[in-house]
């Protein structure tokens, strides 16, 4: 007969199970819930926010690297760098102290995408202005420190590490700035609008930016932790970069390797040849950082995914916990109903259905409540736990993207694994016979309670220890759950700590009130001469406008520098502007320069010239009848025959005349004939031609007859001159009536005159042409030749110097005459400083803090850690034998002293050596360390100041920092640091602030998480006794006795739990945390406060004081009829 | 006796070793017929209980056979006697082993599932004179009331065989005889063989059959040819 379908009546119970069991099964639910909200929630977020980060490069076009200088490398060395397979960006910034003002205390977060733009078009912010926010609280908490703020201000930047804007737009004007987000928004309050004050000057806050290089904002890449409390990033408009550029600007590059598909190695070798290409070309490597060890790149994803693994294994963790709870809770409801399972199965029902019908409510429980706790997570904690980064990092703006893989860790793979230790566990307590569950032999209790116990001990003690005995597996689980939950609030309370103990340490360490590290070495004793000569130095390349304007000249400077001769002409004609404009002019007209100066070697013809120039009325003749060559070729000719020019003047005075001797020679027929008629011809013909004559040609007849001998001669000698002659006349005689004066002027010199005029009349041809220029001046140019005429003969050969140089020398002259004044005297100055000696400080300091100021010098090195493969950044120091500072650090002889911490994070053998690395020059250290001293947080090396210049090769005298008593004046151009010990402070600030809400969380799942383990296992246990219990009030027991016997016991054990798991938890917290800091650089001591230990036995107490007051209802409400009731 | 329904031959079981070694059942050989009621009579530890066990396939022998109709239940797998367990066994215990939360009912419905042919719940309800109660918990009626459901558990299941352990050992007198008047009637209205383990002497006249064990030996195996009614059984 087919069986009829039918369903499982089992399946009743389970409401019904749920229902009389709600305490057990709700602390659970909670715990799954809990469980799976918090970490889907945050793993969502987590996950989504790597991706963000994923996206960054690609869409922000991070660097692959970059490299600072101390001092602005040349373009030679930046060439060579490309050559290496890169591609630079110029990414100079500056750092200044950034005040805020004092009205700057907005709410608001504007980092959720949906409430804000991200085009730097966009002007509009979601200004949240007037709700309190936690950054309002932020603000407040870290007002004290404003003060001690620092800016790294960018000027625009447009190809790498582009900027995100979370808000607002960006700088446009001088006075506009983008502030960083998180220092901003979240540290510091701020909003759009808001003004900030740098160098003096006030900037409106225009855009909240997130530069995709600074995700976490470190200052310094080798810091333990970042710091968005007191330093920030910004942009500026170019104009207000120019403006607030000083000597505090940093030349740093970025690049990008040209083959994106350069392997680890290869990058790595292509960094090595650029580090080798800027040290061959002198430029000062001050950072080098390659994009995958850029804290402030990688920091952030490392510290998200590191979270998510923590978060994962703690699900876990918990998962399992859980796990063994409700094997264990399972296991007590099998043994109670240990003969309703032995009819069961003597009734035919298989083990694998009761196994199904016992594993299926608490998977059920267990199910719903990871999937409820995934749906709380992702609808309502994602966000919350977006915060916790967005709090800490500066990123784009948040957005969830969906992950399934979430799902599978945090809802799947904990209910797999919750199914997996249930259905063993149920599977190992089903492995009874139905007989053994008849006869309720399934049970350990029995068998742990039939223990014989001492006859020693007192009733009630040997009652409790039968408690315990019976309920040993709850009571082991009971142990191992508070001992996680402890951890978890252990972990929660003491990663502060543990920061705030190296700090403090770490403050130790800080040997000096004061320390400066020096880019070079700085002298603090000298001269009020020598300090004027290094102030005039800084000047030149400190003030950033000045230099920039004259930099072209300060190089010309810097090349004539060495020509002493010419820069001392020039220094003395330089006095002269004079003369010096003149002789710019002059030098600018190549021609008459040269025209001038070979009339200047010819001295003879320059002191005519010179007299001549005194006669300006001679000089403008000759330059007026220079310009007709024809003429002047005459007067040359007809210069030899002075009667020829008498004559032709004399005649050219008898016009009248000389016209009818010009008509007699035209009619010549017509004379004669008249001349014979006078004489009394009568011949006809001449006659005829006689009477043909006018009245006017008989009068001019009758004139031509009145010749004198002198005329006559004149006439006559006229007629013997060649053509030549008659034409040079002819000219003569046409001239104007000037040039007829300019001649009778140059006749009518004096002789010395004269006698300069027929000199210059005799030059050859080049003086002619040159004269002719020189003759053709303009009035300057005529001033300026007079001027450099009469030079005398130190600026004459002054002048001659300069003018003998080539031409990039002149143009270097140029240049340098068209230097500031100022500057140019503090190039002059500067031009004494001695550079081979160390420089001097510019700055006055007090004697007393100078004697007290030590030198010392510092280097880093990378040395291999003992856990991990990454390397530990430290510090060497080079300092003096007797240090008045160090004085618990015996460098002297050769001795190298370790730090403590460098001991012990590198597992360094005291007397054998280490090798430590110079990333910077690739260079190799074989370090022998012979002792170790200071603490644990000393990472440091030490040796004397001489051991470590023999080490790193540097002169005898280096040294690159001071150690002092109190504060020194030092030029800022030189000074790379100032640490103070309260610096190390803002470390365990920043942590607090970032880290304070994770730790918090921690602390606070801790506790309901031991509630609720604490509440499940012992009132189990309760309910296991409840007949017992029913007796014990049967046979006169008050409750309170009952409740000394049942909750007594479980006090001590959760007591015990307490205090014994302390060292595990102890040694579990210190491993953890030592895996959590090895990847810092720095040495972490773990310790935990006495005073955490006291808190953890107290909130412990207190949460088990909470679940004994409900078991303590909860005996109260033991029935006595249960002692009555049949049971086998 | 070679053909009845319940065959045990030359049965064996112990307990423990050596000098705790205890013979429970010594070379027992007996046959019952379908539909018989027996008593197994006999003191505390003479072997009632495992003889019951055994022939239930709750524990095995150490040697003999058990034969229930044409099953050797020694022959069978732990898997094998579940499915005989399921298909031909009834149980009634002492202490009745009713599942708390589930009611009267119910708890005759967790073995009516396990049947591919169940007796009728409403009719057995009624003859077991719980339809009243049939939805009320364990804890909201009686002792007698709460093994009547013990017996409804067993029977629906329409069992060829009904093994009951000292089923009215925690009841008053009355109640006793309400129950062994209700196996009588269970006996005849479904034909069903019922080994009931008893010490309780007047019993055995309302069986068919009387075993009486002593320190693991059978020493009474007996028919009854004058069967009294249940109800009329006096102690």
């Amino acid at each position: 007969m087919a069986r009829t379908p039918f369903k499982n009546p089992l399946f009743k119970r389970l409401p019904r199970e749920f229902k009389n069991n709600l305490g057990k099964y709700l602390g659970m639910f909670l715990m799954f819930v809990f469980a799976t909200a918090f970490t889907s929630g945050f793993l969502l977020s987590a996950s989504s926010i790597e991706k963000i980060i994923d996206e960054m490069p690609g869409k922000y076009a991070i660097e692959d690297g970059r490299f600072s200088c101390d001092f602005e490398p040349s373009t030679e060395a930046l060439d060579a760098v490309k050559a290496c397979g890169v591609s630079l960006t110029e990414d100079f910034y500056c750092e200044l102290p950034l005040i805020l003002s004092t009205s700057s205390s907005h709410g608001g977060d504007v980092v959720n995408a949906d409430e804000t733009t991200n085009t730097q078009d966009t002007a509009s912010t979601s200004n949240t202005q007037g709700t309190e926010s936690p950054a309002s609280e932020a603000n407040s908490a870290s007002a004290q420190s404003t003060t001690d703020i620092t800016v790294r201000i960018y000027p625009p930047r447009l190809s790498v590490n582009l900027p995100e804007y979370a808000a607002g737009r960006a700088p446009q004007s001088p006075s506009e700035i983008a502030l960083d987000r998180v220092f901003m928004v979240e540290n510091h309050g701020l909003d759009i609008g808001d003004t900030v004050s740098i160098n003096n000057r006030d900037f409106t806050i225009c855009g909240i930016i997130t530069f995709p290089d600074y995700q976490a904002l470190f200052a310094d890449n080798a810091a333990f932790m970042f710091d968005a409390l007191s330093f920030c990033v910004a942009t500026v408009s170019d104009e207000g970069y120019q403006a607030l550029r000083t000597s505090h600007e940093t030349f740093n590059y970025s690049f990008t390797f040209n083959d994106k598909k350069l392997s680890l190695a290869e990058r790595t070798t292509i960094e090595e040849d650029m580090i080798d290409a800027l040290s061959t070309h002198n430029a000062t490597l001050n950072t080098f950082i390659d994009a995958a060890d850029n804290q402030g790149i990688g920091y952030a994803i490392t510290d998200v995914q590191g979270d998510q693994t923590m978060w994962t294994v703690l699900l876990f963790v918990l998962i399992l916990i859980m796990a063994f709870v409700f094997v264990v809770l399972t296991n007590a409801t099998i043994e109670a109903e240990s003969s309703v399972i032995g009819t069961m199965l003597a009734s035919g029902w298989r083990k694998s259905e009761i196994i199904v019908h016992y594993m299926v409510l608490p998977l059920a429980v267990g199910f719903v409540g990871v999937s409820i706790g995934l749906v709380i997570g992702v609808v309502g904690l994602t966000d919350t736990m977006r915060g916790l980064y967005y709090h800490s990092y500066s990123l784009p703006p948040y957005r969830t993207i969906w992950d399934w893989k979430i799902v599978f860790i945090t809802t799947v793979v904990p209910f797999l694994l919750l199914s997996a230790i249930t259905l063993i566990g149920l599977v190992r307590k089903m492995h009874f016979t139905p007989l053994q569950f008849l006869r309720h032999e399934a049970s350990t209790k029995k068998r742990n309670a039939a223990m014989s116990l001492p006859e020693k001990l007192s009733y009630p003690v040997r009652f409790r220890l039968r408690v315990l005995l019976r309920n040993a597996s709850h009571f082991v689980t009971l142990f191992f759950g508070i001992m996680f939950a402890s951890l978890l609030l252990l972990f929660g309370s003491c990663m502060l700590p543990v920061v705030q103990n190296y700090t403090a340490e770490l403050m130790k360490t800080v040997a000096a009130p004061h320390h400066y590290v020096l880019k070079i070495p700085v002298e603090l004793n000298g001269t009020d001469d020598e300090r004027e000569m290094y102030a005039a130095a800084l000047r030149v390349i400190e003030d950033r406008d000045r230099y920039n304007d004259n930099k072209a000249a300060i190089d010309a400077a810097e090349r004539l520098e060495d020509n002493l001769s010419l820069m001392d002409a020039l220094e003395r004609l330089q006095d002269n502007n004079e003369l010096m404009d003149a002789l710019e002019r002059l030098q600018n007209n190549t021609e008459l320069s040269d025209a001038l100066e070979r009339i200047q070697n010819n001295s003879e013809l320059t002191d005519a010239l010179g007299r001549l120039q005194q006669n300006d009325d001679v000089l403008d003749a000759i330059q007026r009848l220079q310009e007709d060559r024809e003429l002047m070729d005459a007067v040359e000719r007809l210069e030899d025959r002075p009667e020829l020019l008498d004559a032709a003047e004399r005649l050219s005075a008898q016009s009248e005349l000389m016209r009818w001797v010009s008509w007699a020679q035209a009619n010549p027929l017509h004379v004669a004939a008249a001349t014979r008629v006078a004489a009394g011809s009568t011949d006809p013909t001449d006659l005829a031609y006689a009477s043909a004559l006018s009245a006017e040609e008989r009068a001019g007849l009758q004139l031509l007859s009145t010749i004198d001998a002198q005329t006559q001669a004149d006439m006559e000698l006229m007629q013997s001159i060649d053509e030549q002659t008659r034409a040079d006349l002819d000219l003569m005689s046409s001239l104007d009536e000037q040039t007829q004066a300019d001649l009778d002027l140059i006749q009518n010199v004096d002789e010395q005159t004269r006698a300069d005029i027929e000199l210059f009349q005799d030059v050859d041809e080049q003086t002619r042409a040159d004269l002719d220029i020189l003759t053709k001046l303009d009035e300057q140019a005529e001033a300026d030749i007079d001027l450099l005429i009469h030079l005398d003969e130190t600026t004459q050969a002054d002048v001659d110097t300069l003018r003998d140089v080539d031409d990039t020398t002149q143009a270097d002259i140029d240049l340098i005459r068209e230097m500031d004044q100022d500057l140019l005297d503090d190039l002059r100055l500067a031009a004494d400083i001695d550079e081979d000696a160390h420089v001097i400080n510019s700055q006055p300091n007090d004697p007393q803090a100078i004697e007290h100021a030590e030198k010392y010098a510092v280097a880093s090195l990378e040395i291999e850690r003992a856990m991990g493969s990454k390397m530990e950044s430290i510090t060497v120091y080079g300092i003096q034998p007797n240090s008045r500072y160090w004085t618990d650090i015996p460098v002297a002889d050769g001795h190298v002293v370790a730090g403590r911490g460098l001991v012990e994070k590198t597992k360094a053998d005291i007397g054998s050596s280490v090798e430590a690395h110079n990333v910077r020059t690739g260079d190799n250290y074989h370090i022998e360390i012979a002792e170790c001293a200071s603490n644990e947080s000393d990472t440091n090396l030490y040796m004397s100041l001489s051991d470590f210049n023999a080490l790193f090769d540097n002169d005898t005298d280096y040294f690159n920092g001071y150690a002092c008593e109190s504060e020194l004046v030092l030029d800022s151009r030189y000074t790379a640091q100032h640490i103070q010990p309260s610096d190390m402070l803002k470390m365990s600030n920043q942590l607090e602030t970032s880290m304070g809400k994770i730790m918090y969380m921690m602390m606070a799942m801790a506790v309901p998480i031991y509630l609720i383990l604490v509440y499940l296992l012992t009132k189990t246990v309760i309910d296991r006794s409840a007949r017992s219990i029913a007796y014990m009030k049967v046979f006169g027991y008050h409750t309170k006795e009952v409740d000394g016997l049942y909750i007594r016991p479980i006090t001590y054990w959760v007591l015990l739990s307490l205090v014994v798991s302390l060292p595990l938890i102890v040694f579990l917290l210190t491993s953890l945390l030592i895996i959590v800091f090895m990847n810092y650089s720095g040495n972490f001591p773990i310790i935990i406060p006495p005073n955490r230990y006291v808190a953890l036995v107290v909130v412990g107490m207190i949460a088990y004081a909470v679940v004994a007051f409900l078991h303590v209802r909860h005996i109260k409400a033991v029935p006595l009829e249960l002692a009555m009731k049949v049971q086998e | 006796m070679d053909n009845g329904f319940l065959r045990v031959e030359d049965l064996c079981k112990h307990y423990g070793e050596g000098e705790a070694r205890l013979e429970v059942l010594q070379s027992i050989t007996t046959s019952l017929n379908k539909g018989e009621i027996c008593t197994l009579l006999g003191p505390s530890g003479s072997g009632k209980s495992t003889f019951l066990n055994l022939v239930g396939g709750l524990e095995p022998a150490d040697s003999g056979r058990i034969f229930v109709g044409d099953t050797e239940l020694t022959s069978l797998n732990d898997k094998d006697l579940v499915e005989y367990r399921r298909r031909e066994l009834g149980f009634v215990f002492q202490f009745y082993n009713l599942i708390a939360d589930l009611t009267v009912q119910e708890n005759i419905e967790v073995c009516q599932y396990l049947s591919d042919n169940p007796l009728p719940m409403d009719d057995l309800l009624t003859s077991l004179g719980l339809w009243d109660h049939r939805k009320k918990f364990p804890h909201q009626i009686s002792g007698g009331q709460q093994q009547r459901c013990a017996i409804g558990r067993a029977l629906i299941k329409n069992p060829s065989l009904l093994l009951c352990d000292e089923p009215t050992g925690a009841l008053d007198y009355n109640t006793s005889k309400e129950i062994l008047t209700l196996m009588e009637q269970v006996n005849q209205q479904y034909g069903c063989t019922i080994v009931i383990v008893t010490h309780n002497d007047a019993i055995k006249h309302m069986a068919h059959r009387i075993l009486r064990l002593r320190d693991g030996q059978l020493v009474e195996d007996s028919m009854n040819t004058q069967i009294a009614r249940a109800c009329d059984l006096e102690w």
